[in-house]
């Protein structure tokens, strides 16, 4: 063991949304910050129009391209205030499809942010479970090459999600996680740490699906909202103020009944005349998460809704591990921050077991009992960072440094040993 | 842009989280490493949310280097002109750290903007306590005098085991650096970087930066040195300082910018490599599509007419066609 191993292990856990970063062993990760890198692409343009010649301009424009950039808020304010800046998020839907910007935006978190020398710490980063093998391999390239760390385990987010709950209960490493994020929603079934890969549902519905729904309900009512700032407003209406109702119809009659107490309402300034504008926060505080139970009011192209997914994914999973499935159903994402979304995601689930159980009680005659499933869906309060926290706490035992990748072995045999991930490895 | 800020953000976020809810007391445990192995650990309790305890580890001094009470020289001095009533300073430190200070946050001044600099000051605790000894000698520069009790030759731990020299004097001060990288690839690329770096000063308008030089070998400032630390693979990169780039605030910017030399190095050859990384990158795209646009078209295979359906053949058929 090297003097990196005496030193905490960074956790970086890229989202489409979010990147959470810290160090293993902490609570809570030191930063929070949009993924989002903001580069000025003035360079490059002028250098193309004066000419192939002037080689040394073209060269020092390249050089200040390449040092003129910025991520997370600073990035978003930056991009508000001037032209010259491009704003690239590079990930989509869980997967990195940016690369350049992706090593920009790690380089930055590194040593600006987290301020640490990445050659004296190991790393855990975290994919998705539908991650390709090749990005797996960029990863890795990326951070040994550019990087030179010492150690590398990329994690899967769902995995983590479940061992987080880890330290607070009981030591559960089989559940269902249903992993929804900013740009992706996944249902992963775990059994006893392994991924069931067969068996991985994913459906094209997400936060910013939600932040989208609310934009679009606000428009349609017509509420004055400047356009550039429009999606901004909705995302932070959506983090502000949504909730998941029990039952819509009555959830209508409530806000008819009783406006003032749940219709809320919002101020802001118009950025580019500073003139203060307001409008009403209605319906959509309880119509955007209502997408995921019933996802016709927002597509038409995919209206299975979220309960019925998640049933659908523990019965393709072996029948041994079903009942356990069931019992252990764990949030993980911003997106399922919405108050009582673990409630209803529970009770709707309830009903389609019970009516299965019902149904084949009543085929069997009533001669045969079967016991009841019982169905629970954990909820804590860390489950907007779960999966960071995961990956502290694995990141701190001592077992974590001997699963690592290490360089050695990428010197040895190349970016080929970060395209297997053992959690794939299972039985199934 | 590249250059490395003084304060450490994570701790400028905390300090500033805490004050702007205060009713928000929860507790709080979390520790931090920084490069050149400076670790930070902070904690609130709940009983007395006022008050943080911040410990600071610094990197394990080489040999040569004596620590005043795990402290470098005029540490503690700095730390008191720098937070006054602040701070009180616990003997002994926490179990693993050179510094454990416990900072009541209830006298921070009400006016937002000193408030706000005496956070950053909190957050730059670092330049405070390992700049201390350079800013006493940059000092006494400043009023051209030799910083009594000083030896000829002073060495200050910047990284884990290493150490930089300085050679006071009473018209300059001559620092020296020996650069020593884990990576050969680092090694090369950090030759060639402090090789640009020396012939940028020279252009004209850095005219009145400090003289800087680098040398494969040791230079002649090094020669009381131990030999232990005069051995680097990048070689050594001299600096001469005179009184005019410390007078006024000038002072806190030098003592940072010297204390972090190395990183500054060190991050800028991996930002290097990174972009050398996007370039190829792009290189081996623009390469791939000259390929393919190389490829002879492919003929593309008739399409059968969807009327007509395959016969089945049978064997004495197929036997009929081989033969004919």
């Amino acid at each position: 063991m090297d003097a990196a191993a005496s030193r905490p292990a960074v956790v970086i856990d890229n989202g489409t949304g979010y990147t959470k970063m810290g160090f293993a062993g902490n609570v809570e990760p030191c930063f929070i910050l949009p993924t989002v890198v903001a580069v000025n692409e003035s360079f490059s343009k002028e250098s193309r129009g004066s000419g192939k010649g002037n080689w040394s301009a073209q060269h020092s424009a390249g050089v200040m391209a390449d040092l003129d950039f910025c991520i997370g808020e600073e990035a978003l304010t930056r991009s508000r205030s001037s032209s010259t800046y491009n704003l690239s998020y590079p990930i989509h839907h869980g997967q990195v499809e940016n690369w350049d910007a992706m090593e920009r935006f790690w380089q930055q978190c590194i040593f600006n942010y987290l301020r640490c020398d990445p050659e004296d710490h190991y790393f855990l980063l975290t994919e998705s479970p539908l991650t390709a093998p090749e990005n797996r391999e960029y990863t890795g390239e990326i951070m040994f090459e550019t990087f030179n760390v010492p150690g590398l385990y990329i994690a899967v987010q769902p995995v983590l999600a479940l061992a987080a709950g880890y330290t607070t209960s009981k030591c559960e490493m089989t559940g269902v996680v249903v992993d929804v994020g900013d740009g992706a929603t996944h249902i992963v079934p775990v059994a006893d740490g392994y991924v069931i890969g067969s068996s991985i549902k994913s459906i094209p519905i997400a936060g910013r699906d939600v932040t989208v729904f609310i934009q679009q309900l606000l428009r349609e009512r017509g509420e004055h909202i400047p356009p550039e700032e429009s999606f901004e407003v909705a995302r932070k209406v959506k983090e502000m103020y949504c909730y998941t109702s029990s039952d819509i119809v009555k959830e209508f009659g409530k806000h008819d009944r009783e406006p003032s107490k749940y219709i809320k309402q919002w101020t802001g300034i118009k950025p580019k005349t500073g003139a203060p504008y307001s409008f009403d926060i209605g319906y959509e505080r309880f119509l955007g998460p209502e997408i995921f139970f019933n996802p016709e009011i927002y597509s038409s192209d995919f209206i299975t809704p979220l309960p019925a997914v998640v049933d659908k994914c523990i019965q393709s999973s072996p029948i041994d591990t079903r009942r356990a499935l069931y019992k252990n159903i764990v949030l993980s994402g911003g997106s399922t921050m919405f108050k009582d979304f673990h409630r209803r995601l529970q009770r709707d689930l309830k009903k389609i077991v019970d009516a299965r159980m019902t149904a084949s009680d009543a085929r069997h005659g009533g001669d045969v009992k079967s016991q009841p499933v019982e169905v629970s869906v954990v909820s804590h309060p860390i489950q907007s960072f779960a999966v960071w926290f995961g990956g502290s706490v694995l990141a701190s035992t001592p077992e974590f440094y001997s699963a690592c990748h290490t360089k050695a072995e990428y010197e040895e045999y190349g970016a080929s040993i970060c395209r297997t991930n053992p959690v794939f490895k299972g039985m199934y | 842009m590249i250059l490395l800020p003084s304060p450490s953000r994570f701790l400028l976020q905390i300090l500033q989280s805490r004050l702007q809810n205060p009713e928000k007391a929860v507790e709080l445990d979390c520790h931090s490493v920084e490069f050149d192995d400076v670790r930070y650990h902070i904690q609130f309790s709940v009983k007395n949310p006022q008050s943080m305890l911040l410990s600071v580890s610094l990197p394990t001094p080489p040999p040569e280097i004596v620590f005043f009470s795990g402290l470098p020289f005029g540490a503690i001095e700095a730390i008191k002109g720098a937070y006054g009533v602040l701070v009180q300073i616990l003997d002994p430190p926490k179990d693993g750290y050179n510094l454990t200070m416990k900072l009541n946050l209830s006298k921070l001044p009400p006016d937002e903007e000193q408030r706000h600099a005496l956070l950053v000051k909190i957050a730059s605790v670092r330049e405070v306590v390992l700049g201390a000894p350079i800013r006493i000698i940059l000092k006494h520069l400043a009023s051209r005098k030799v910083a009594p009790d000083v030896d000829r030759l002073v060495a200050l731990v910047h990284r884990p085991n290493e150490s930089f020299f300085l050679v006071p004097q009473a018209e300059k001060v001559t620092i020296v650096y020996p650069m020593r990288f884990k990576d050969s690839v680092d090694v090369v690329l950090a030759t060639s970087f402090l090789q640009e770096f020396v012939e940028a000063r020279r252009t004209a308008g850095l005219n009145n930066a400090p003289p800087c030089q680098w040398s494969s070998s040791p230079p002649m400032e090094l020669r009381e040195a131990p030999s232990h630390s005069v051995t680097a693979n990048a070689g050594f990169v001299t600096f001469v300082i005179s009184p005019r780039h410390v007078e006024g605030r000038k002072l806190d910017r030098v003592v940072w910018s010297l204390l972090t030399f190395h990183a500054y190095v060190s991050y800028h050859v991996k930002c290097s490599e990174g972009f050398m990384h996007t370039r190829m990158r792009r290189r081996v795209e623009s390469l791939i599509q000259v390929l393919d646009r190389a490829k002879p078209e492919v003929e593309k295979p008739k399409k059968s007419s969807p009327r007509r359906s395959f016969k089945r053949l049978s064997l004495k058929d197929a036997h009929a066609n081989s033969n004919s």
